[in-house]
């Protein structure tokens, strides 16, 4: 077992970096730089950059920088991106290098016979070693149907092969068969540990805000790390150098607002976005009650020192908020009760060029997610807390040797302060049920260090990515480390398209501790323990991609088995309300999860979307459950298809469409009763009979939600447009939950409810 | 009137289109033999025979706590058969789901098989459990606690077992009336009997040590007789004894993740356990005296 290996193997791997970075660099004539938005100054993330003469490219990384080895003293550059000009370039002896492309948005998508086609996103893909990735571009999500008219990233990840939903509506991701708590979502290099808003039906991001957002499913480059089953990488904008700009959207149960423009032309920027709902608003229009709402607020900051550095800043903040009072519905009772739900997060960011061949970054970075929870009746008051807050460093080297060796080197220490279950009561009447308490605060020292290597030799088939990563965390005076090789594999069969092949091994210090049996904010985090061994999964992945270049159309099937050690669930009966000891309610097992995940997806063109198909099976392994017996996941639902689908029908409409199925999830529900004497021998207790674990499962769900966008006003300085959209259109119950109701034969029955029908909804998004 | 017509339309936005809910796909609910058991020290073994039925009745669904449908479930026609090294002991029905057997327990520790069947359903479930050593107590004294809690408190003690697993239930009764020489024959006769104590107790982190308990007894008066209890159990009926013990208020009913009770019948439900406790008696009108 690698995880307690002796630290003599880290200094190997230390050494083996040393040794290998101090090697002679050869000289070579090198183009570097970065590609931008020409009317924003956006750094373009992952922009194809590539010589059509030679054959050979590079990407930008996750800031916006490339940077590639030309032979010749001058060559044609190509760079392309999606919903942009693609531009070619001479690169001569001279200009060779530093050169900072920026790329003109296509004025009209429709115009495609004129305007070629840019390299996609899953183009991209297709032609690295990465696979089990999803890209989806920022500009299309907006024109996938939703409820109530507002796009959602998270949702829209729902609908890509290998991740499913929990239940309807909300916002869980479940990635390859793995928990809710496996996914690590970085929204500009900081953690959110709450990615929904309203119980999960929406997500925290605002669309406005983003600018890329990536989701491994597996191939896990090795700077990544600290989850098991996925990582989802959201940017942010950094914001228009060029000009101000603001775009926005008012929908029927919330709105937004982003501005954005220079702090200095050409120099720094800034880019600031709101969004809240106004449910409690609309409840109160219409005479009623309802007080709850959310908010968001994202910011950024990014100033551009000189041509070599830049530094950024981010943060985010948001909040789901009810505050009731029972004087506000006109009761004098002294009574009221609510609860504040959120995240913060905060990045520091310095981009350095090293010089032509590396490029660094060092993060600094902060993250706090807490939830109160507070109930006063008479002289009584109650005050649940948690909370979770990381304070983090972070620095990442790239360095483009030569065409053929690229490397990705870096670490990370992130110390997490936990504050679980917080307790304070005051007043007889609560005391004496409720007792206070302060909650064991525990600190957690995370860390890593990785090293990457990517050689792609011009004549080979063979492109391979190999990586190590060693992670460690301690906690209480005790240490929890291990090794997590990465590797990736594409050969190239043809062309058109090559066979690609991973293995993963990830680490997770840390897992939710949350109860499924009731519907409040009482999840927490929290860290490995010497009762709670870290989590550790092995997976491997074989997929074959194709591209059809004169469709833009890439044609992925991935196959993938994924073992994972020391899972949590509950005992049977676990009591995690107000527990402190809740470690002593949670049971380690194992788990496994294989499938096929089979992709159709064009990025762009008149009609452009995805069809996906998912056939999987997720099991778990617990001797203390269901009388060790294996047992199907919650979440183990055999088939899922997704048809996504986008139509451009004229410069002024749009068409956007959606049909999703899926098998249903399963339950563990009441079957029977029986009776056995009480404990005092005079009477009788009621014992409930469950069936088998998960035995059940629920109807499978399939919707189609529909929106049509009219472009009302498209000019230089103003653009509009109204979506009108239906969710659920043929009304169909997707189940949300499970209830008891009276039955024809006079006795009573499970149902399964949805929770959304038919749902019209209207918008106005606008940009200026 | 404004009001009404905003509230419905918005009712109607988000839930006019309410979609039929979907119905569950359920077998059909078998009922099955429950067992239930009680061994009397220097007596004879009770055998508690009832039936389970499904939560989705009218009984299951809105409260069971009828005495009446208690009766419709109990096991009146039943052969039950228990083997031990003494031999075969055919039980015999003290009432209608009470069944007891004829000839005391001479070998008390080895393995009992239960056999019952179900003439009425035409089931025949088995179930073993293995009788352990009886523990003793080595002291037990009740006493008033004058000058702290002005409560009535118990020591006990006793003395695990060295180098094996043991497993203990610790219980506490209370009979509101005081009688004079009263024994397990007659200390839950007629009376109102209350548990005021009970401990599951396993022997992990305390193999072959003397076990201590201070034990308040805050609802106990001088007017009350009380009976300890102390039983060596199997690890089985340990965690029977402590899944119930996880959904034994209100609170865990509602907030706690299902449980499935363990059981050791084959073909039924419940737990055939054959400890022999240890049993003390006090009348504590001596106290106050």
């Amino acid at each position: 077992m690698l995880l307690y290996e002796s630290k003599q193997d880290l200094r190997y791997l230390i050494g083996y970096i040393f040794v290998f970075f101090t090697l002679p660099v050869f000289s070579q004539l090198r183009l570097n730089g970065t590609v931008t938005d020409a009317q924003s100054g956006e750094a373009l993330l992952f922009a194809s950059v590539f010589c059509e003469d030679l054959g050979i490219g590079t990407v930008t990384n996750e800031y916006g920088y490339f940077s590639l080895e030309i032979p010749y003293d001058s060559t044609n550059v190509s760079v392309h991106y999606l919903g942009y000009k693609p531009k070619t370039f001479l690169v001569t002896k001279e200009t060779i290098d530093r050169l900072d492309f920026s790329l003109e948005k296509q004025a009209n998508e429709l115009d495609a016979v004129t305007i070629e086609l840019s390299r996609t996103p899953q183009e991209e893909i297709h032609n690295s070693t990465q696979m089990s990735t999803i890209k989806i571009p920022i500009e299309d999500i907006k024109y996938i149907p939703s409820i109530g008219g507002e796009s959602d990233v998270i949702k829209v990840i729902q609908l890509m092969p290998g991740v499913q939903k929990g239940g309807e509506g909300g916002t869980g991701l479940y990635v390859r068969g793995g928990d809710v708590d496996q996914n690590l979502v970085l929204l500009d290099e900081a953690p959110v540990y709450n990615i929904g808003h309203l119980f999960g039906f929406f997500s925290v991001f605002n669309q406005d805000a983003i600018k890329d957002m990536t989701l491994y499913k597996g191939a896990f480059p090795s700077q990544y790390g600290g989850r098991l089953s996925s990582i989802l990488d959201i940017r942010m904008n950094d914001g228009n150098v060029n000009g101000f700009h603001a775009k926005g959207g008012v929908g029927l149960l919330s709105s937004r607002l982003m501005v954005e423009g220079p702090i200095k032309k050409d120099r720094g920027s800034f880019m600031i976005a709101g969004r809240r709902t106004y449910i409690d608003q609309v409840f109160k229009w219409m005479g009623s009650f309802l007080p709850y709402y959310f908010y968001d607020l994202n910011a950024k900051f990014n100033y551009k020192i000189n041509d070599k550095n830049r530094l950024y800043v981010t943060s985010y903040t948001g909040d789901d908020l009810l505050s009731f009072d029972q004087s506000d519905v006109g009761d004098d009772s002294p009574f009221n009760f609510g609860f504040s739900l959120g995240n913060i997060t905060g990045t520091a960011r310095w981009n350095r060029i090293v010089n032509n061949k590396m490029f660094a970054n060092y993060s600094l970075i902060y993250t706090n997610f807490d939830y109160n929870i507070n109930g006063n009746f008479e002289d009584n008051s109650l005050r649940i807390s948690s909370a979770i807050n990381d304070y983090g460093f972070k620095v990442d080297y790239s360095l483009f040797k030569n065409n053929k060796h690229s490397f990705k080197y870096g670490g990370m220490a992130i110390f997490h302060q936990f504050r679980p279950n917080i307790v304070n009561t005051i007043g007889e009447e609560v005391s004496e049920f409720i007792e206070s308490d302060k909650g064991e605060a525990l600190g957690t020292l995370e860390s890593g260090v990785y090293f990457q290597h990517t050689y792609k030799k011009d004549s080979s088939k063979w492109e391979l990515t190999n990586g190590v990563r060693f992670s460690a965390a301690h906690v209480k005076n005790k240490s929890y480390e291990g090794f997590e090789p990465r590797l990736s594999a594409k050969y190239l069969v043809n062309s058109n398209s090559n066979l690609k092949f991973s293995y993963s091994l990830m680490r997770q210090y840390m897992h939710l501790v949350s109860s499924s049996a009731v519907a409040l904010p009482t999840d927490l985090w929290y860290p490995v323990t010497s009762r709670v061994k870290p989590q550790t999964s092995h997976q491997v992945a074989t997929g074959y991609s194709y591209f059809a270049e004169k469709l833009k159309t890439q044609i992925s099937l991935e196959t993938y088995y994924k073992y994972m050690y020391n899972l949590t669930e509950y005992i049977e009966g676990a009591n995690l309300l107000l527990n402190d000891d809740f470690e002593s309610e949670l049971l380690q097992g194992n788990g496994d999860s294989y499938g096929i995940e089979f992709l159709v997806k064009r990025d762009q063109g008149r009609v452009n979307g995805w069809i996906g198909y998912t056939m999987s099976w997720t099991k778990r392994y617990f001797e203390a459950l269901n009388g060790g017996d294996p047992y199907w996941a919650k979440y183990d639902r055999r088939h899922n298809v997704s048809i996504v689908q986008n139509f451009k029908i004229s410069k002024h409409w749009n068409f956007g469409a959606v049909w999703v199925y899926s098998t249903g999830s399963r339950f563990t529900p009441q079957t029977g009763l029986y009776a056995m004497p009480n404990a005092s021998l005079t009477g009788i207790d009621w014992i409930p009979v469950y069936t088998k674990r998960n035995a059940v499962i629920m109807s499978s769900s399939h919707r189609f939600d529909v929106n049509i966008v009219w472009k009302s006003k498209q000019t230089k300085n103003f653009k509009g447009e109204w979506h009108f959209g239906a969710y659920n259109v043929y009304n169909r119950a997707s189940p949300w939950r499970i209830e008891v109701t009276p039955d024809e034969n006079g006795g009573y029955k499970y149902i399964q409810p949805g929770l959304f029908g038919f749902i019209p909804s209207v918008a106005y998004n606008f940009e200026f | 009137m404004r009001n009404l017509i905003k509230i419905g339309f918005f009712i109607f936005v988000l839930s006019a289109c309410q979609p039929d809910p979907l119905d569950v796909k359920l077998d059909k609910y078998e009922p099955e033999i429950v067992v239930s058991s009680q061994v009397i020290p220097n007596y004879i073994m009770v055998v508690g025979l009832t039936r389970s039925f499904t939560v989705l009745s009218n009984a299951g669904y809105e409260g069971a706590g009828d005495s009446a449908l208690f009766e419709q479930l109990l096991v009146d026609s039943a052969l039950v058969t228990i083997e031990s090294s003494s031999g075969i002991d055919t039980l015999f029905k003290v009432t209608s789901g009470l069944y007891a057997s004829i000839t005391e327990l001479v070998e008390p520790q080895g393995d009992y098989h239960l056999i019952v069947k179900d003439y009425d359903e035409r089931k025949t479930i088995t179930a073993t459990s293995t009788m352990l050593q009886n523990v003793s107590l080595d002291s037990v004294r009740p006493y008033f606690d004058s000058e702290k809690d002005s409560i009535i408190k118990m020591d006990v003690a006793f003395t695990d077992e060295k180098n094996r697993s043991n497993y203990y239930v610790l219980s506490v009764y209370s009979r509101n009336t005081n009688q004079a020489g009263i024994d397990v024959n007659t200390f839950f006769e007629n009376g109102s009997n209350n548990i005021e104590y009970q401990e599951l107790l396993e022997d992990r982190n305390m193999d072959g040590e003397k076990i201590h308990r201070n034990i308040n007894l805050p609802d106990v008066s001088f007017q009350d007789s009380l009976m300890v209890s102390l039983s060596n159990i199997s690890e089985g009926y340990y965690s029977f004894l402590k899944s119930r013990e996880r959904s034994g208020n209100l609170l865990s009913a509602v907030t706690n993740e299902p449980i499935n009770y363990p059981s050791n019948v084959n073909n039924g439900l419940g737990y055939f356990n054959t400890h022999s406790p240890s049993l003390r008696f006090f009348d504590l009108k001596s106290l106050k005296e």
